[in-house]
């Protein structure tokens, strides 16, 4: 004869089952008759907002970790370089000194960060998001088709993107090499147009 | 009669420049122009929602928040004018 305490027990895992099965079914049901609004036009709920933040703040901390950062991210050409990169490949979204808002960088969503505003992140941490990207954002994964080093030029450029007015920008990628330039010079280096 | 003239010119230059006064305004003001629909707000609470956690998003939030709540009540101007004070938020 069984026991009341194993009764209960018996009881309780049951309706566990039952509530994880009805929470499957209830979430399955809701993917597909598309209840949850994808349209970038139309912001995330607070709450999921914050969930999908924290999500994207905390796996790229944890990844950039292992990342050595180079001792001379402050090196004139270094920064130099990565402004003319900046320029051509990122100002588009992330906007620029004296730069207005473009199409872009008005539809996207996410939005891009104004990096002319400063950024939360580590060298290590902006050199891992701008060479994997961010899943299901505008944001590419810059590492398929550049090397490192042109990544940690564009990181170099970053810290001290901030600190420019309009003109200092302007200025700074009038002197930079063209995008074509490094990437010719990338390719001579590496052999190839850039590591997987 | 040379300060007759002086004066004269000098008022003339005063007037006009009286005078286009609310237009140089208005045209600063134009840059800000919002109309109150759901996807100028969305648009907007977007925007507000990508700034870094500080007092201006608080205050951008709130603001959009205030323009939904006239844009429900059908106060279009008034939607406006919350907007407008949001989007100078946002971009300062």
């Amino acid at each position: 004869m069984s026991d009341p305490a194993s009764k209960a027990s018996k009881f309780w895992l049951i309706a566990l089952g039952a509530a994880l099965v009805a929470a499957i079914a209830g979430a399955t049901l809701a993917i597909w008759i598309g209840l949850y609004n994808v349209a970038a036009d139309i912001p995330h709920t607070e709450p999921v907002y914050w969930l999908l933040e924290t999500a994207r703040q905390r796996s790229v901390a944890v990844r950039a970790t292992a990342i050595e950062v180079p001792g001379n991210l402050d090196d004139a050409d270094r920064i130099t370089s990565g402004a003319g990169q900046y320029a051509d490949m990122c100002a588009g979204c992330h906007l620029a000194p004296g730069m207005k808002r473009t199409e872009m960088s008005r539809g996207l969503y996410p939005r891009a960060p104004e990096l002319r505003r400063g950024s939360d992140l580590t060298p290590a941490e902006e050199f891992w998001v701008v060479k994997h990207g961010i899943k299901a954002t505008g944001m590419p994964a810059w590492g398929v088709t550049h090397s490192d080093e042109f990544l940690w030029n564009v990181v170099a450029f970053l810290r001290k993107l901030p600190e420019l007015s309009p003109e200092a920008y302007q200025a700074i990628v009038e002197s930079a090499p063209s995008h074509n330039e490094m990437m010719q010079e990338m390719k001579a280096h590496d052999g190839h147009t850039g590591r997987p | 009669m040379c300060n007759a003239a002086a004066k004269t010119q000098i008022g003339a230059f005063l007037l006009v420049a009286l005078a286009s006064a609310p237009l140089t305004f208005a045209a600063a003001h134009e840059a800000h122009k919002t109309t109150c629909n759901d996807t100028a707000l969305n648009a907007m609470s977007a925007d507000a929602q990508a700034m870094p956690d500080a007092e201006a998003k608080t205050k951008a939030m709130k603001e959009l928040a205030m323009a939904k709540e006239m844009m429900s009540r059908k106060d279009m101007s008034a939607c406006e004018e919350h907007m407008h004070k949001a989007m100078e938020v946002i971009e300062e």
